[in-house]
């Protein structure tokens, strides 16, 4: 890839296949299917000429603490919905207040805002949790209860054709009350407020195994979901405990010493595909219902920044914050002066979906899809000064329907350049992280498949007269389709897809293990064991897995595809607990 | 089923505060919008052999829902026109003044405007509800423009697997979506209240 991306006609194809692409690919993207998107060629950018943003933390500007150690009714007056409150959007009680007195309390203020994406485009009128695109990170501990209170003071969009000025906010994937999960139909109307609460206890309070560190939040507005984020209403949730402790120079024997310091040595980066119209604002198209696949490559809402390293070790949680497209992330060392890839280097994973797994593993890409996360740790000491490595994008995709097939070669799909330099002022205190050391147990599939005897359920992800579909039927919110008793043990889940489309499905609640990708285990060392909660169905792939059961809230959830613009022509289907 | 005032007080007061709305934002008619990009100004024939053009004369500044169809469709067709009935019902004497519903038929070889009174009077399809033709080739283009095209070649050119959508949108503040009319209608005439930028205060 050269450093000016001049983007004609032509290189627009290119640069949205993922990078370099062949005249075959061309024909591809000039199909019928691509007719029916908007041809749109965003304005030249020139890559790594701006350094990686970090979102702000949780006590940063954005975000005031109003209550500390205490409870809350003090901080947020009408918490709990108790005397029907002028601004609370419902009167839903909160079922775990009693049991889980919040200790914190937030405010988050819900704004539109100008943000620039590149030093050369134009503002674009974005929405931001607490103002900012990626909003500000909430770094929660467990056993720390704590409620949050959203105000919606978005105001109408001016530009584009899409979004509405209305937030469902789900915490993707804590172990949420149903009240609190951003359920698609509890959305907050525009200059309204709602309050959710986070019980912060794990999944049946295993408190070993059960923990999620990697999340994020973003709106689940039905029916606008793929406009709302698409327009910067994401960010990211970080939870830590005793294994996971956010704290390199930990002294409790247990703590895993993984690189810390937020924003520093352990950094969220999301990754993004958006467009831009000739005017530098971003631009979308409502009207296509197979997938919106971006022409610019974007980590935490930069086209093409640069990160300068020490010489020491990192934590990253790579999230894809997508609207439709699929990823496969290489890490790539390249010639500092003609930029030519040199050599791949394996990725040191430790987490997916942000559970941290088993133990490391090494994976020579990461195949990811929107929602998922997949934390890894590189060590930097093993470069020198000046050494450059590029995070690339070599999956080949040019419209909804799923990757073509091809895997575009090294120095393709560039998305952030990384800069080695000096060792660091004072010493790394983390733990190495080879591959093989053990990080956090799973829990016990205890049968196989065959032998299973408790509740399955399956499900179909189709098309049909045009309409996305779950088993046949397109979203209906006003019933559940089933439901599942509260710790009614575990359940078997099959997800099939269909007609050569890549589906990630997405299962709000709970965390389940992959039993099996058609029939076989999976071909993948970061899923063996690993607790998830995106599933990549694709094409006609069936995946079978596993849960522990449906533990300890009551209340209606979802499941649909993350592929948002699926989600939001009616790919999802709603399920209770009872 | 929402009751008919909830809707009507719902929709009240909606045209002008959409008007008011696009012409305070003068960026908005500068940009490419999606109305010069996607929604082609094809001449249309209605049930009563009037002509209009699609867009400025039936899409511009208004909240509109678009369907296709056509009048011997055997399949998903007469489920759908049904739903929409109950939706036309259900927001009452809106129809043909703040929300205008267009069904575009998909065999306009066919389709001429006795077929579609035929069509009408069979369904029970009140006022303010227009029928349209256009020639074959206008009526592939408006299908593509608003997003009712089929990936797969076989499925494309497989009638019996014709969009089941309904395009719901209001151009005068530029806000569209679409949903399957195999929903329940009541959950249809919520999407119609969510592109009109009044109810965005509230939850309808």
């Amino acid at each position: 890839m050269s450093n000016q991306t001049d983007l004609s006609k032509r290189s627009f194809l290119r640069f949205a296949a993922g990078s370099a692409a062949t005249a075959a690919v061309l024909e591809t993207t000039a199909s019928t299917a691509a007719a029916a998107q908007t041809p749109l060629t965003s304005p030249a950018t020139t890559p790594w000429v701006q350094s990686l943003p970090v979102p702000n933390a949780v006590g940063g500007a954005a975000i005031a603490a109003v209550a500390s150690g205490s409870g809350c009714e003090k901080a947020l007056p009408n918490f709990n919905g108790c005397t029907c409150p002028t601004g609370e959007t419902t009167n839903a009680t909160h079922q775990a207040l009693a049991a889980c007195p919040p200790m914190d309390a937030y405010e988050i203020d819900i704004r539109t805002i100008q943000h620039k994406w590149h030093p050369k485009l134009p503002a674009s009128e974005m929405f931001g949790y607490g103002g900012t695109v990626p909003g500000p990170t909430f770094m929660a501990k467990y056993g720390r209860p704590f409620v949050v209170r959203f105000h919606n003071n978005m105001t109408a969009p001016t530009k584009g054709n899409f979004s509405i000025p209305q937030t469902a906010i789900h915490f993707h994937n804590l172990h949420a009350p149903a009240e609190s999960d951003g359920y698609p139909d509890d959305y907050i109307p525009q200059g309204t407020y709602r309050d959710h609460h986070y019980v912060m206890y794990q999944a049946g309070k295993d408190t070993l195994r059960e923990v999620n560190n990697t999340m994020w939040y973003h709106c689940h507005r039905h029916d606008f979901t793929s406009h709302n984020v698409y327009r910067g209403l994401a960010g990211f949730f970080l939870a830590f405990d005793e294994l996971d402790s956010g704290d390199e120079k930990d002294s409790n024997p247990k703590a895993l010493r993984l690189p810390s310091g937020y924003g520093k040595y352990d950094i969220p980066i999301v990754f993004q595909d958006p467009m831009f119209d000739a005017s530098g604002q971003l631009a979308f198209d409502p009207f296509n219902t197979d997938g919106i696949i971006g022409d610019k490559f974007a980590a935490n809402g930069a086209i093409q920044p640069f990160l300068n390293v020490d010489r020491r070790r990192y934590r990253f949680r790579f999230l894809v914050g997508s609207v439709s497209r699929v990823w496969q992330l290489h890490l790539s060392q390249a010639d500092p002066k003609t930029d030519k890839p040199l050599k791949d280097l394996a990725w040191t994973a430790i987490a997916n979906d942000g559970n941290l797994l088993p133990k490391a593993v090494s994976m020579p890409n990461l195949l990811t899809s929107p929602a998922t996360r997949h934390d890894v740790v590189i060590d930097f000491s093993q470069f020198k000064k000046g050494d450059v490595l590029y995070i690339e994008n070599r999956m080949e995709q040019v419209n909804g329907r799923g990757p073509t097939g091809t895997i575009l070669p090294a120095g393709s799909g560039r998305v952030l350049k990384i800069i080695v330099g000096d060792l660091p002022s004072q010493l790394d205190s983390s733990l190495p992280v080879a591959v093989g050391r053990a990080l956090r147990p799973a829990p016990p599939v205890p049968v196989s498949s065959a032998k299973f005897t408790g509740t399955r359920r399956n499900f179909k992800f189709d098309r049909g007269n045009g309409v996305w579909t779950v088993n046949g039927i397109p979203v209906d919110l006003s019933k559940p389709s089933f439901t599942i008793p509260k710790n009614g043990g575990p359940e078997i889940w099959t997800l099939s897809g269909s007609g050569g489309w890549w589906h990630p499905i997405h299962i709000h609640f709970e965390e389940a293990i992959i039993l099996t990708r058609d029939g076989k285990p999976t071909p993948f060392a970061n899923e063996v064991n690993a607790r998830k909660d995106v599933f990549l169905v694709r094409g006609s792939e069936t995946i079978e897995i596993y849960y522990q059961g449906f533990r300890d809230f009551t209340g209606h959830y979802v499941m649909h595809c993350h592929n948002t613009v699926h989600e939001d022509h009616a790919m999802m289907l709603r399920w209770d607990i009872a | 089923m929402i009751r008919r005032n909830f809707v009507t007080s719902l929709l009240s007061g909606a045209a002008a505060t959409v008007v008011a709305h696009a012409a305070s934002d003068k960026s908005l008619k500068n940009s490419p919008t999606v109305s010069d990009r996607n929604i082609p100004d094809i001449l249309v024939t209605n049930q009563e052999g009037k002509e209009f053009h699609f867009y400025s004369d039936l899409v511009k500044d208004k909240i509109v829902m678009i369907n296709f169809m056509y009048a011997q469709c055997e399949g998903i067709c007469p489920t759908m026109t049904s739903t929409l009935v109950k939706v036309q019902r259900a927001l009452g004497d809106r129809v043909g003044k703040d929300v205008f519903m267009y069904s575009v038929t998909l065999k306009p070889e066919q389709d001429d405007p006795k077929a579609f009174r035929h069509y009408i009077q069979m369904h029970g399809v009140g006022k303010g509800w227009n029928f349209l033709r256009a020639s074959r080739a206008d009526t592939d283009l408006l299908r593509r423009k608003l997003g009712f095209v089929d990936s797969d070649p076989k499925i494309e050119a497989d009638i019996n697997q014709h969009t089941g959508m309904v395009r719901i949108g209001n151009d005068a503040i530029n806000r569209w979506m679409a949903c399957p009319a195999s929903v329940p209608s009541d959950s249809i005439v919520r999407r119609v209240l969510w592109v009109d930028p009044a109810n965005d205060t509230r939850r309808v």
